[in-house]
């Protein structure tokens, strides 16, 4: 190879690190097409201008509009929660034995609660109903349960559903007449869980 | 203003910055440009493309080596990408060249005489172009040949062998010009 390195001393010393003369416009050519690519058109310039005065207005119009919408929004749970609470209130689990008044229930516009809500409902949630005039809440202590409740049912989930049944049954057995039940036909209310259904075509048998 | 001022000014995009680091350091672009591509316009798209590439990555120099040494990096890179966009790393010549068993042929001759700069290059275009990528890479760039072969994804024999070859072929023109401009003298 020493017979090349002849050749690569040549090349390197006639080429290696020198620079190619060239008129001043030949540069100033290049150099101008060289910042031409690398910064904006001066028409890029005046959009981004435009889209920043189009969008800070826009985006304030917007800012303003969604703090009025969410104060909006903010402000209707609380109407439609103290409507709940003057309305009818059915809690997913109620204790064993809460019946209400018969007079209020027979008198209220009940709604039919679907069972798929139901189950999501926590305590303190409340079914929504049609606004309805103020009644009191439901509520009941079972311990002072009136003797005229016999034509409401309250079936609960599991075994407290047995309970129940037999709660009234026994209610019924014990203070009403055999005969004066079978003959009174009243509207009947039947509280599945949170569903509430009146009924006046449930006819209630005496256990043999 | 110096050098890494002149850096930190691009990169804060100062125009005039730009200008002043470009008129520094195109003339010696333009040349290893020369060095790799055969025909002037070509060499002078590589250095405009090579310097906006420059110029758009600046803020990822990190100021820790030569800003030349980058700077002729990315040339290198920019040639080597222009080459091989256009296919011409395997050119019909360079195939009837390498079919030639040139080490027989080989001139056991020292040559003595200083060569024009204009010469030199116009010596170096006349090779085909795979060779005279191997050549630039290996004798100004330092690269070794398993370096050359990761380069241009061929063989490190097939780097040798181009070596050899465009040294052999440099050697009879150089000899071939000298003869010339020493007759030319003499008359």
């Amino acid at each position: 190879m020493k017979e090349f390195e002849n050749i690569d001393d040549i090349f390197l010393k006639g080429l290696e690190g020198k620079s190619i003369e060239k008129p001043a416009d030949y540069w100033k050519d290049i150099s101008s097409n060289i910042l031409n690519k690398i910064s904006k058109p001066w028409w890029g310039a005046l959009i981004t201008i435009a889209i920043g005065i189009t969008a800070v207005p826009a985006i304030v119009i917007i800012v303003w509009y969604n703090i009025d919408v969410s104060s909006t929004i903010q402000t209707e749970p609380k109407q439609v929660e103290s409507t709940m609470t003057d309305t009818v209130a059915i809690k997913k689990d109620p204790p064993e034995e809460s019946i209400p008044p018969t007079d209020l229930i027979n008198s209220a516009p009940l709604q039919e609660v679907p069972q798929t809500e139901s189950s999501e409902l926590t305590e303190k949630q409340v079914v929504p109903t049609v606004p309805t005039p103020k009644l009191p809440k439901l509520a009941v202590d079972s311990q002072a349960l009136p003797e005229s409740k016999d034509n409401i049912i309250v079936i609960q989930p599991d075994s407290a559903r047995l309970n129940a049944f037999d709660s009234i049954s026994t209610l019924k057995n014990q203070q009403l007449p055999p005969k004066e039940l079978s003959k009174k036909k009243v509207p009947t209310v039947i509280i599945i869980q949170d569903t509430v259904i009146v009924t006046d075509t449930i006819k209630i048998e005496k256990k043999k | 203003m110096e050098e890494d001022e002149l850096i930190k000014a691009c990169i804060r995009n100062d125009r005039v910055a730009y200008n002043h680091l470009f008129n520094k350091y195109a003339p010696k672009m333009l040349m290893i440009c020369a060095r790799y591509m055969s025909d002037e316009n070509e060499a002078k798209d590589v250095l405009q493309n090579g310097f906006i590439k420059v110029f758009k990555s600046i803020k990822k120099f990190k100021f820790e080596g030569s800003f030349e040494g980058w700077l002729k990096r990315i040339m290198i890179n920019e040639a080597l990408s222009e080459l091989r966009k256009k296919k011409k790393l395997i050119t019909r010549n360079s195939t009837i060249y390498e079919n030639i068993d040139i080490a027989e042929d080989s001139v056991d001759e020292t040559i003595d005489y200083d060569f024009t700069q204009e010469e030199l290059l116009q010596t170096l275009k006349a090779l085909p172009e795979t060779f005279r990528v191997v050549f630039n890479l290996y004798c100004f760039e330092k690269y070794s040949h398993n370096e050359i072969a990761a380069a241009l994804s061929i063989k490190e024999s097939t780097s040798r062998s181009r070596l050899r070859r465009a040294r052999n072929i440099l050697k009879k023109e150089l000899l071939i010009l000298a003869e010339k401009s020493k007759s030319d003298e003499r008359v």
